[in-house]
């Protein structure tokens, strides 16, 4: 709770100059092998930006949480043996428990219209983030597994969003990100689109 | 920025092309057993198909083999022989030591690629035994043999059995790898493999292993003997060569 508090101070720290935070709630598709694998789940996430009307360029940073579950108890898997020239198929199982991110992000995102309410936008991000990973694989004659890691991963996303800014303190938005993380240990890909709604709100006095 | 903004849109492009399957086992091959054929010198040929590589885009079919017991359920470490792909189909054979008589044999196809793998439905087949004679009828056995299953001589390996034969001097050892069974083997060096044996021929003090690739015929004569036969297999002797030719029983 007390890391969390910190995390709020320091998006309201004035990082970004008069910028509001945003909170937004996302539809999370994993896809590629990390889809065969895991279920879509939700994403939340916390951000800090400035107003697009201060330029066409903001900077944005921010963090988000997802928990991901998988879409089968178990999966099949198999391993391979060569007992001198003879070749040999080993069955075997797979099974995951939820698969939980943490990740933070930094990055910039440009809108054409710089006037106005309106303001759609691309951006990209680069994220550093940890993960809570277990699971379990056994192949027949050949290994036996359960591993439980708190790793570390890196990644980048894309997006593309519409901003509407209201009363010029607040603003509603969609986004549409594409992207993928990179777990260090143990090491593999989840890549994973997202399409989400939010709301950013500016807490300075007077106008923004 | 603006580059980095470039590379992400085309990463758009694509990472969207990997579509996600709506059920996760699409994610698997699917094959089915088809048949299961004796051949002349008494293996069989057995016979699946590849009814999907998997739905994910670009999956395609890794390993395929098949695998055997007298059960209706067989795993797919029973009696596991590779197979070879042709076109959707794949072949794979079946030793005859692995074919016992007066049985039925339940036999399942197997597939994998890169997700994991299928094992079929089994197919159950009634007479897959064929005996085979050895194409020579030495006169004389000419050893009075005598079982040592288990005996160890420094260069048996855990799991198999190891018979030797004698009279006199002369000896001949074999060593099967999973027991013995009636049918034609292979000779091989390592006798780990399910279809070939070890053997060497040993006349006054002198052993030879008898060249790869000969075969050697199991006739089962009871429950408790076998009936071993080489036909002028080859046997290499420093830079020349031998035949051998011998007929032994075998009692357990």
């Amino acid at each position: 709770m007390k890391k969390l508090l910190i995390f709020l101070i320091f998006l309201k720290s004035g990082f970004v100059t008069n910028a509001q935070i945003g909170v937004q709630v996302a539809f999370n598709r994993p896809f590629a092998e990390f889809g065969s694998v895991m279920k879509p789940t939700a994403l939340v996430e916390i951000t800090n930006a400035e107003f697009f009307d201060e330029g066409k360029f903001r900077i944005i940073y921010g963090g988000n949480f997802s928990v991901y579950t998988p879409r089968l108890d178990t999966f099949r898997i198999y391993g391979t043996s060569l007992d001198y020239d003879q070749f040999f198929v080993h069955p075997g199982a797979q099974s995951f428990k939820p698969f939980v991110t943490l990740d933070l992000f930094f990055g910039g995102e440009f809108s054409p219209i710089e006037d106005g309410d309106w303001h759609p936008y691309i951006g990209a991000d680069i994220l550093a983030g940890f993960h809570y990973h277990n699971y379990e694989a056994h192949v027949e004659g050949i290994s036996s597994i359960h591993e439980v890691t708190f790793g570390t991963a890196i990644g980048f996303r894309s997006k593309l969003g519409l901003e509407y800014n209201f009363q010029r303190k607040t603003a509603l938005f969609a986004q549409y990100t594409l992207g993928t993380r990179l777990s260090i240990q143990p090491r593999f890909w989840s890549p994973t689109w997202t399409v989400g709604l939010g709301v950013r709100h500016s807490f300075s006095k007077g106008k923004y | 920025m603006k580059s980095v903004i470039i590379v992400a849109l085309l990463l758009f492009v694509s990472f969207g092309c990997k579509k996600v399957l709506k059920d996760p086992l699409d994610y698997y091959p699917e094959v089915e057993m088809v048949g299961a054929e004796v051949q002349s010198d008494g293996s069989v040929l057995v016979h699946g198909r590849v009814l999907s590589p998997g739905k994910y885009k670009g999956s395609e079919i890794i390993n395929v083999g098949f695998c055997m017991m007298q059960n209706e359920e067989p795993a797919m470490m029973d009696n596991q022989v590779e197979g070879y792909l042709d076109g959707t189909d794949f072949y794979g054979i079946i030793p005859q030591f692995l074919i016992d008589e007066n049985a039925t044999h339940y036999i399942k196809a197997f597939g994998t690629n890169d997700f994991g793998y299928d094992l079929s439905l089994a197919k159950e087949f009634d007479s897959l035994y064929l005996d085979i004679s050895a194409p020579c009828a030495p006169a004389n056995m000419y050893y009075n043999f005598f079982g040592t299953s288990g005996y160890y001589d420094g260069v048996q390996e855990a799991g198999t059995d190891y018979y030797m034969c004698s009279h006199g001097n002369n000896r001949f050892y074999i060593t099967f790898p999973t027991g013995i069974h009636a049918g034609v083997y292979q000779v091989n060096p390592y006798p780990a493999l399910p279809n070939k044996v070890k053997c060497t021929a040993q006349a006054a003090g002198n052993g030879y292993p008898l060249e790869n690739g000969e075969l050697v015929y199991v006739e089962k004569l009871s429950s408790t003997s076998y009936k071993v036969t080489i036909c002028g297999a080859n046997v290499p002797v420093g830079q020349s060569s031998t035949t051998y030719t011998g007929s032994f029983l075998i009692n357990l």
